[in-house]
């Protein structure tokens, strides 16, 4: 079984083969190398052309949509500010000055699913990145007053993106399209809690021992280093790591019966927009499950679970996901299909009537668990909102009613030359791979998703228009300046 | 440390033209370097290894030679170039055919230097180069692209910009201090009056004036196949006209001015954005240049926490999300933290930036800075930390030119710059055997209060006037303790004095601002 599992594997592989490489997967040349550590810490190297430069990047999967407590969004993002504030040994003034003698590019940042830490340094560096991130990443320590002075950095940067009204319009389509789950709730926060933060110094200091635990974590490298060099240095450092992710009940949303709509009016300037949040499924099928151990790839242990029931299960959670990764990969066809610039849509709307400004929807907007497929328009003044809500719904009811086999291959094309072209650094590199583990917990991810991609259908494409593209599945903002009175869809 | 939805498979940008039979290769050279011959379209060939052909096209010019009264010709020139018809194709079909290919073609306009960036798979090249050459030798400027373009950039102008990015008003409304009176002032999108005149035929009479060969510095890498090289500079080298004229001198900033405030009047704004320069006769081909960049390092590499600055606002006090300085004109490319490069400039400034504060610690940010700036001119920085910043100099340096595109790109800013040796090998060489008395001695001529322009996109921009005149102390509160010498340190930054006269300041209502 456990045979029948990778046989099935390698061939969605390569029917995806690039030219002249068995192994290639969009741009990498060999599958990922893994190893994971007894205490749950899993260990990923990515052969990746760079000479010199290593990416030794640190995913963390814990995100918005841990954030269960009222009045606690956004601390998965405080949190990973409270990562840059040393520890008891190398205190954040002697961190901050050994990444700068490495000449580092040490940043972070937080999604819905998780928190992605992205150290990109010299090659010759890398015992010195594993021994600090190592460091940090067990033993954070921060006093209140640095947390105090810290929450100051993360209101400044919810100040900085509230300038534009997209902020407002997110959270609003959050709160609207989640009555129940946490993507009801942006990744910033809402203004009120991060101006509560202040007084959370215990709560963040709880939150690093339910979520930063080895079990929760992959450490994903990319560039110019050997996986056999990386896994000794990472035992010797990371070995004595213990701790168990704490499992918050996340609540499950309902799948909707009707959308609904709201206006938002904006005070100052802004053009007039329309943001549409459809109700799609997650990732790869997953829901709230712990991070799935998946027994074909690498170095992975059964634990205590007879052989048979184990493939047996392994069967049918293969044949599931695959099934969940063919939608997702059939609706981000749809998104080329249908928003892209070149679609007929845009250039209806945007080029020859010029009732919009500009159309765009959210490409590779993958969540663990169900989430939006969303598109945004910028309305030209004559244009009304419930006028191009309906243009969009008729393009989309009408892909549904069938997909053309030649632009399904078109938008299929697009996406595996996309990838391999914007993906050219390690940090990249490392990048790419992380989102995709990130939202599925599966090294996986990646390859069986782009081998799904290669197979998608124009009946895949029109299956999941109209189950998910759907009246009933869509939420909509449409925000406008307030003086204006712009015919808002829905008011009487 | 940020937000971010996922955005792995980035869109490409392209704008697409449709194939039109090649021309039969012209001779291949250049044009011979005679005296009275315009130098030919210059092209630099790189080696690169990666599966993608890679292109970068930078024209000498950009929105300085935008016409008076049509302020963003340049702008609009370029994206009808690549969102209009070209070689009898229409832009909806290029882009159908461009597509499946996921080839870039897009491009910017500078103040100095409009680039247009072609990338696409060795798989694609055939098909890729006649679309590529359509938008570059023959792009058609019908009304119905250029109007709609021009319609747009007004949008970007009127309510993007006016209305949603208070950090880019700021840097642009310091730009306008610092280049007033010249070709440089506006910004690249135009002014609403300048964008509201601007009619097709200005974009067609502006591609023939700056689209010319003798304009136009190529650098490419990856695979090439037998002939394309030939044809490129075939095709390049019928890039000449009789409109065509060698890139003037862009007109100066008139002398330059005193201290000065611009308050951009944004009632509805949330917090404060600070955008602070000096003017300088410094741009990479001078000698200071790596002194300056070392000191700017000092003060506040972009995006780390290096910097004083950033050390002294955000992380000891936790103003705002970020505080940096600049020994050049800088715009980040794209979501990494390093430099676009190609955005060249003849006349540089010196600038710090401090990201939105909360309104009412806005006139403390403001004197924080200043105070920073000054203590560091009159006292310099100890020998801890200037053996610290040139280390993390000149290892963070190397990181600049990860990119193809960003190795093009500084290869071809050389080239403006007139410089013999690779820019970011020779700045980080330069680092290296830098002294402190050297940086001191280079900050010390180039550097001065005396003309510092501060740009402010605020709400009550008249009561924050009125602070800033009235000069009187502006002490802030924390939500928690902090140090005494930080609180006493608080006490000097808060009557930090900025002796301002109100003649000084100027008010601009956000409505007013470009127009």
């Amino acid at each position: 079984m456990r045979r029948c599992c990778s046989f099935l594997l390698s061939c969605a592989l390569a029917f995806f083969l690039a030219p002249g490489s068995h192994a290639q997967v969009g741009p990498f040349a060999e599958p990922p190398k893994v190893t994971r550590l007894d205490n749950g810490l899993s260990v990923v190297t990515l052969t990746w052309p760079s000479p010199g430069i290593v990416a030794y990047f640190t995913l963390v999967r814990v995100g918005a949509r841990d954030e269960v407590e009222k009045g606690h969004s956004g601390f998965a993002h405080l949190f990973e500010h409270m990562m840059f504030r040393g520890t008891k040994r190398f205190p954040k003034d002697v961190y901050e000055q050994r990444i700068q003698e490495l000449g580092a590019d040490n940043n972070a940042y937080t999604t819905q699913d998780f928190t992605l830490y992205t150290l990109t340094g010299p090659a010759a560096a890398l015992a010195d990145m594993v021994e600090l991130e190592a460091d940090r990443f067990q033993h954070l320590s921060y006093d209140e007053q640095t947390f105090r002075t810290e929450t100051g950095a993360v209101l400044g940067e919810y100040n900085k993106s509230a300038a534009s009204p997209f902020l407002k319009m997110w959270e609003a389509l959050s709160e609207l399209a989640f009555a129940r789950h946490t993507y009801g709730h942006t990744t910033i926060g809402y203004l009120a809690d991060v101006l509560a933060m202040p007084e959370k110094y215990a709560y963040s200091q709880a939150f690093f021992r339910r979520f930063y635990t080895p079990d929760n974590t992959w450490i994903v490298v990319a560039g110019d280093v050997a996986h056999a060099d990386v896994v000794k240095l990472v035992k010797a450092h990371y070995a004595g790591w213990r701790g168990k992710r704490d499992q918050p009940a996340i609540p499950v949303e309902r799948e909707p019966s009707e959308g609904a709509q709201k206006h938002l009016d904006w005070d100052g300037i802004a053009s007039p927009q329309l943001l549409i949040g459809y109700r799609a499924p997650a990732f790869d099928g997953g829901g709230g499950a712990a991070p799935a151990r998946d027994p074909g790839a690498g170095a992975a242990r059964e634990t205590g679970v007879d052989a048979r029931s184990a493939a047996r299960d392994q069967n049918g959670e293969l044949a599931a996901r695959r099934s969940a990764l063919r939608e997702t990969a059939a609706l981000e066809v749809v998104h080329g299909l249908l928003f892209d610039r070149s679609s007929p849509l845009y250039q209806e709307l945007v080029v020859e009537q010029q009732l919009l400004l500009d159309l765009s929807s959210w490409t590779d907007n993958f969540s663990r668990d169900p989430g939006l497929f969303v598109v945004h328009a910028e309305l030209s003044p004559r244009a009304r909102f419930d006028q191009i809500q309906e243009r969009v719904q008729a393009a989309v009811d009408a892909l549904a009613r069938g997909a053309d086999e030649e632009r399904v291959r078109a938008v299929r094309s697009h996406l595996s030359y996309g990838f391999t072209m914007n993906v050219e650094t390690a940090s990249d590199a490392a990048d790419a791979f992380s989102q995709f583990l990130g939202v599925s917990g599966r090294e996986q991810a990646l390859a069986e998703y782009l081998a799904a991609l290669a197979q998608v259908s124009a009946a895949d494409v029109a299956g999941v228009a109209a189950r998910y593209l759907a009246r009933q599945r869509r939420f909509s903002i449409t925000l406008a300046p307030r003086a204006v009175e712009h015919t808002k869809a829905g008011a009487p | 440390m940020s937000v971010r939805r996922i955005g792995l498979l980035a869109a490409a940008l392209a704008s697409m033209f449709a194939c039109k039979p090649a021309r039969p290769p012209a001779s291949a050279g250049q044009a011979a370097q005679g005296a009275s011959e315009p130098r030919g379209a210059r092209v630099l060939v790189e080696p690169g290894a990666g599966p993608v052909l890679e292109l970068r096209f930078v024209i000498d010019g950009g929105s300085r030679d935008d016409p008076r009264g049509r302020e963003g010709l340049s702008h609009v020139m370029l994206t009808s170039m690549l969102e209009g018809s070209a070689g009898g194709i229409s832009y909806p079909e290029r882009a159908r055919l461009l597509y499946p290919m996921a080839a870039a073609l897009s491009g910017y306009v500078g103040r100095e230097q409009t680039v247009l960036v072609a990338r696409v798979h060795r798989d694609h090249v055939a098909a890729f180069y006649p679309l590529l050459r359509g938008v570059l030798l023959e792009p058609a400027f019908d009304a119905v692209d250029v109007d709609r373009v021009r319609t747009r950039a007004l949008s970007s102008l009127t309510q993007d910009l006016r209305g949603a990015d208070d950090e880019e008003l700021g840097k642009q409304t310091l730009q306008a201090m610092l280049y007033e009176g010249g070709s440089r002032e506006h910004p690249e999108l135009g002014t609403e009056s300048g964008l509201s005149t601007i009619r097709a035929p200005d974009a067609s009479a502006h591609w023939a004036r700056l689209v010319c060969a003798r304009r136009m510095s190529v650098a490419l890498s990856g695979p090439l196949p037998e002939g394309l090289l030939a044809q490129l500079r075939a095709d390049l080298a019928g890039l000449e006209r009789s409109a065509c004229a060698a890139a003037e001198s862009p007109v100066a900033a008139r002398a330059r001015s005193g201290r000065r405030v611009w308050i951009v009047d944004k009632p509805e704004a949330q917090s404060v954005a600070i955008s602070i320069g000096i003017p300088i006769d410094v741009t990479r081909s001078h000698p200071d240049h790596a002194a300056l960049t070392l000191a700017a390092a000092y003060l506040g590499q972009h995006r780390t926490f290096a910097g004083r600055l950033m050390q002294a606002m955000r992380e000891q006090r936790g103003l705002n999300y970020g505080d940096y300085a600049y020994a050049e004109h800088f715009e980040q490319d794209g979501e990494s933290r390093f430099p676009l490069p190609n955005v060249a400039r003849r006349e540089q400034y010196f600038s710090i930036w401090v990201r939105p504060v909360r309104v009412e610690h806005a006139h403390f940010a403001l004197r924080a800075a200043l105070y920073e700036l000054a203590r560091f001119l009159e006292e310099g920085l100890s020998e801890a930390d200037f053996a610290r910043i040139q280390t993390f100099a000149q290892r963070y340096y190397a990181l600049y030119a990860q990119t193809e595109q960003q190795r093009l790109g500084y290869s071809l800013d050389d080239l403006f710059y007139e410089r013999s040796a690779p820019y970011l090998e020779e700045l980080r060489a330069t680092f290296a055997a830098l002294t402190r008395e050297q940086l001191r001695a280079a900050v010390a001529r180039h550097l001065s209060l005396d003309r510092v322009q501060i740009a402010i996109v605020a709400p009550h921009a008249s009561r924050l006037a009125d602070a800033l005149v009235e000069d009187a102390p502006s002490p802030i509160t924390y939500s928690s303790e902090k140090p005494p010498e930080l609180l006493k340190e608080d006490e000097r930054i808060a009557a930090h004095p900025l002796q301002l006269v109100r003649e000084q300041i100027s008010i601009i209502p956000v409505t007013d601002i470009f127009h």
